[in-house]
């Protein structure tokens, strides 16, 4: 059952209608911004799906509009040249993208890559799928199959073409690497039976059950694709980021920088505008952003709030920011395997004793939103009126919080040890004392990354104070991190049968509607038996140089990436 | 002299068998999984199994008997092999050499900047005992004792920055081939280091210029009719050099191990940056090759100063 190819282009027609609307706006949006010279709250960020594809499955049968590229003009009127500069805070971990997992490690690589899918660069919410390698792609069989076709004359950076073997190589290397190297999303393929490359330009992916979320995991960097070729002979991506994308590797010194530069033969005709994307490796967060008001960066991720107010007075009106909401948040996590953390009672109670008011503005500065176990707004988010009826997630109440201690008959002041990060200081600082007013106090246990996780997943705490990022928004990479009884994350050893029956049916649930339903329950579920408690979804404050132009920052560190439709003014 | 050298050098053996067996045990102590860590990219992870993490920890070895680890990587570094880093999968000495011009340009450039300020500052201060010269000289001194380098270098990129509207140039260029470019890089690194390190040795060099300037061949000199700048420069100062030429020597040694705190306030890519990382990210091979090499360092420079010292003093020798 192939899409109607006549539906396909009057699909493409409208989006790319819809493209030319959002771009304006996105452009107006830009101008206002470089007039207030201040900040501002990402506006795209709760717009609605508007393409064939919404991410996390949805019951699309096929999609096929593409995003900038060959369909829609870039927002105003785009110049061609430039470098833009960013700081990342370290080298990244490895050199081919399948195997990293850090944003440091996807920002640099990406822009030499294409997808078989991409998150829309345009849509800050990650919602909306479009076409990035495959042209169209469809699924006759509800959810079972799913059959690409490739963009044709599309050639790698070494100049050979693109096939749908090269896909396939990829996807395979990636569910079961054929070297000795570690793949770190292999599960997210573990619903893949077999990818097959039909023909050069035709590639089936047959599932062992429906999986709505993996075109949207499609879509995100971390499944570029690369030469069959190079893997075959390098055993993995290799290190010299051969792709299709927009710009391709020119040096990287270790420890200092990595220039990319445009790729003079990529197949998106008129793209990229940019000559070169640099990127340099600065450790220390003040240089960084002392260098981004300087000039010397065009781009500089997540402002601390007490410095906002720097941005345009320091860098003459030639910086702004943006406000992004993000699937980033500052949670709690129970020892459920030890007294009194077992007893819902007194879970509950440490919610009551977190006001949501106050922890955003003392940990985030007031950069903050509240969020179960989806992000409300998001698309798979619980409406905040119904958020609010878990305890503890309106209003904090001491006294409340007091009786349920009492109730649940705890001696206190109940002792323990609180877990964190060492770079969590915020969030453990504003744990430590709200908890303190209830009588539970704790001992600060703040950790080295290595050491925390290490104690995390022995056991070695009472309580959490973390910050978890998940890649997308959606429920599957959320629930299987840290709710199901068998999440890698679930660091409170709850197993509960309600969650994992209803992950279960959501998972393979294509029709978007039904599944969000499911998903809600989910996040209901979790929520009122206090797996872990939600204190807040941060919010990014994200530097951006008034230089730049036709760039929407998402809310996921993963996606819109690769430049392809950014330019600089003179 | 030759057979001194050699017997110094033979003594190294020793010193390095036990300072590769502590840093491997260390290593081995601190908490973490490296395999995780790898996986994770210390992040989220997700879809990342123990299954898998167990898998790669078989594959990078660490399931071995510590004795057997620690062999196979001693074996390694004694063929100039000690392997490749666990993250980059890219050869450990192939990453140190990448980022040792940065830390030896750093480290020499701030010893040079240091001692040509502690040896003036330290002489006048100590003609000068006491008197508006001294004084001055002195506050200038316990400010760099006093003030961490972070701190300087983050006012001197902030002062720069704000009120000079001056922003170094990015990332670090070889000195061979853009020497315009590294020089606009490094002079604030090296000035903020050397000045810290200048503070120290003027204040080594006042005093023992103090000490020698009462000496009774001092005031002979004097006596004999001698000029004052003579006798500070060619009499006492020369005496006076001995401790300074030590602590310059450690301090060399300190930097060659990477100045972490300077490499990180200006992002430049040296030893000392690398050496935090491969730490926090617990990539063993590469801490322990740091290590050692910095141990090294320290055993030349040590004996390089123990060479200088016969030069300065005709009365050592090393028969």
């Amino acid at each position: 059952m192939r899409a109607d190819r006549g539906w396909q282009r009057q699909a493409a027609g409208v989006y790319a209608r819809r493209q030319i609307l959002f771009g304006g706006a996105a452009a107006g949006a830009a101008i206002a911004l470089a007039a207030c010279g201040g900040g501002n709250t990402n506006k795209n960020a709760a717009k609605p799906a508007t393409s064939a594809a919404p991410a996390g499955g949805g019951n699309a049968p096929a999609g096929s509009p593409r995003a900038g590229g060959t369909t829609a003009p870039a927002a105003g009127n785009p110049q061609y040249g430039g470098i833009l500069s960013q700081p990342i805070a370290s080298d990244p971990q490895a050199l081919d993208i399948h195997q990293v997992s850090t944003y440091v490690a996807v920002w640099p690589e990406a822009p030499c890559y294409n997808q078989l899918l991409q998150i829309d660069p345009a849509d800050a919410s990650d919602a909306k799928i479009v076409a990035d390698l495959a042209d169209s792609w469809e699924t006759p069989d509800k959810g079972l199959t799913y059959i690409f076709h490739l963009h044709p004359g599309v050639k790698f950076h070494d100049g050979t073409p693109l096939t749908a073997e090269d896909v396939k190589a990829n996807l395979d290397w990636i569910k079961s690497p054929t070297s000795k190297k570690p793949s770190p999303r292999a599960g997210v393929l573990g619903a893949v039976d077999s990818v097959v490359a039909t023909d050069a330009q035709t590639l089936t992916i047959k599932l062992k059950q429906p999986n709505p979320s993996l075109l949207s995991n499609l879509a995100t960097h971390y499944f570029a694709i690369g030469p069959k070729a190079v893997i075959d002979s390098a055993g993995d991506l290799g290190d010299k980021f051969i792709g299709s994308g927009p710009f391709q590797l020119k040096t990287y010194n270790r420890g200092d920088h990595i220039e990319l530069v445009k790729n003079p033969n990529y197949w998106v005709q008129g793209r990229p505008y940019l000559d070169g994307l640099n990127f340099y490796i600065v450790p220390d967060a003040n240089t960084a952003f002392t260098n981004f008001l300087g000039g010397q960066y065009q781009k500089f991720h997540q402002i601390l709030h007490e410095n906002l107010s720097r941005v345009k007075s320091e860098s003459g009106g030639k910086a702004t920011y943006v406000t992004v909401p993000t699937y980033t948040r500052n949670i709690i996590f129970f020892n459920t395997t030890k007294k009194p953390w077992d007893d819902l009672r007194v879970r509950q109670a440490v919610s009551l004793l977190l006001d949501r008011d106050d922890a955003i503005q003392a940990i985030d500065g007031g950069d903050g939103e509240r969020g179960g176990y989806m992000r409300v707004g998001g698309q798979w988010g619980l409406p905040i009126e119904q958020l609010k009826t878990i305890p503890g997630y309106d209003k904090g109440d001491v006294n409340q919080a007091k009786a349920l201690l009492q109730q649940a008959g705890v001696q206190l002041p109940i002792r323990g040890s609180l877990l964190s990060r060492n770079d969590f200081n915020n969030e453990y600082t504003y744990v430590q004392q709200a908890l303190a007013k209830g009588g539970i106090q704790l001992d600060l246990d703040a950790r080295d990354n290595a050491a925390a996780y290490d104690a995390a997943y022995k056991g070695q705490f009472d309580i959490i104070a973390w910050v978890v990022s998940i890649v997308l928004d959606d429920p599957d990479a959320t629930f299987a991190e840290i709710a199901t009884s068998n999440a890698v994350r679930n660091w409170s050893a709850l197993k509960d049968p309600q969650i994992d029956d209803l992950y279960a049916k959501q998972t393979v649930e294509l029709d978007y509607q039904k599944r969000k339903q499911l998903v809600n329950q989910m996040d209901m579920r979790a929520l009122s038996i206090f797996q872990t408690v939600c204190i807040d979804f941060i919010k990014y404050n994200e530097g951006l140089a008034t230089s730049v132009k036709n760039y929407t920052f998402h809310g996921s560190l993963y996606t819109n990436n690769r430049m392809q439709d950014v330019w600089l003014t003179k | 002299m030759q057979r001194y050298v050699v017997g110094r050098l033979l003594a190294v053996v020793p010193t390095l068998l036990g300072v590769s067996l502590l840093v491997f045990a260390v290593m081995r102590w601190l908490p973490g999984d490296v395999a995780r860590q790898i996986l994770t990219g210390g992040g989220a992870g997700q879809g990342v199994t123990q299954q898998q993490v167990d898998q790669l920890r078989r594959q990078l070895g660490l399931t071995d008997p510590l004795y057997v680890q620690y062999v196979r990587w001693l074996w390694g570094v004694v063929r100039l092999q000690p392997g490749t880093s666990l993250y980059t999968h890219q050869p450990i000495m192939k990453e140190i050499g990448a980022r040792l011009p940065e830390t030896v340009e750093l480290a020499l450039g701030a010893v040079l900047v240091s001692l040509l300020l502690a040896v003036p500052i330290g002489v006048l201060s100590a003609v000068e005992q006491d008197k508006p010269v001294d004084y001055v000289f002195r506050v200038f001194s316990i400010g760099g004792l006093s003030l961490p380098t972070f701190l300087v270098g983050t006012l001197v990129i902030f002062v720069l920055q704000k009120y000079f509207h001056y922003v170094r140039p990015p990332g670090f260029a070889s000195l061979w081939r853009h020497p315009g470019t590294n020089v606009a890089q490094m002079i604030e690194p090296i000035l903020v280091l050397g000045y810290y390190f200048s503070a120290v040795l003027s204040r080594i060099t006042r005093s023992t210029m103090l000490d020698v300037l009462r000496e009774d061949y001092v005031r002979t000199a004097r006596a004999k009719g001698l000029r004052g700048t003579r006798v500070v420069l060619g009499h006492a100062l020369r005496n006076a050099l001995l401790p300074v030429v030590t602590v310059a020597g450690l301090q060399l040694g300190a930097l060659l191990g990477g100045a972490v705190i300077t490499e990180s306030v200006f992002a430049l890519p040296g030893l000392g940056r690398y050496l935090v990382q491969s730490v926090t990210q617990l990539d063993y091979p590469v801490t322990q090759m740091l290590v050692l090499l910095s141990a090294v360092a320290y055993v030349f420079i040590n004996l390089g100063t123990d060479l200088i010292y016969a030069a300065i003093d005709p009365r050592i020798r090393y028969d």
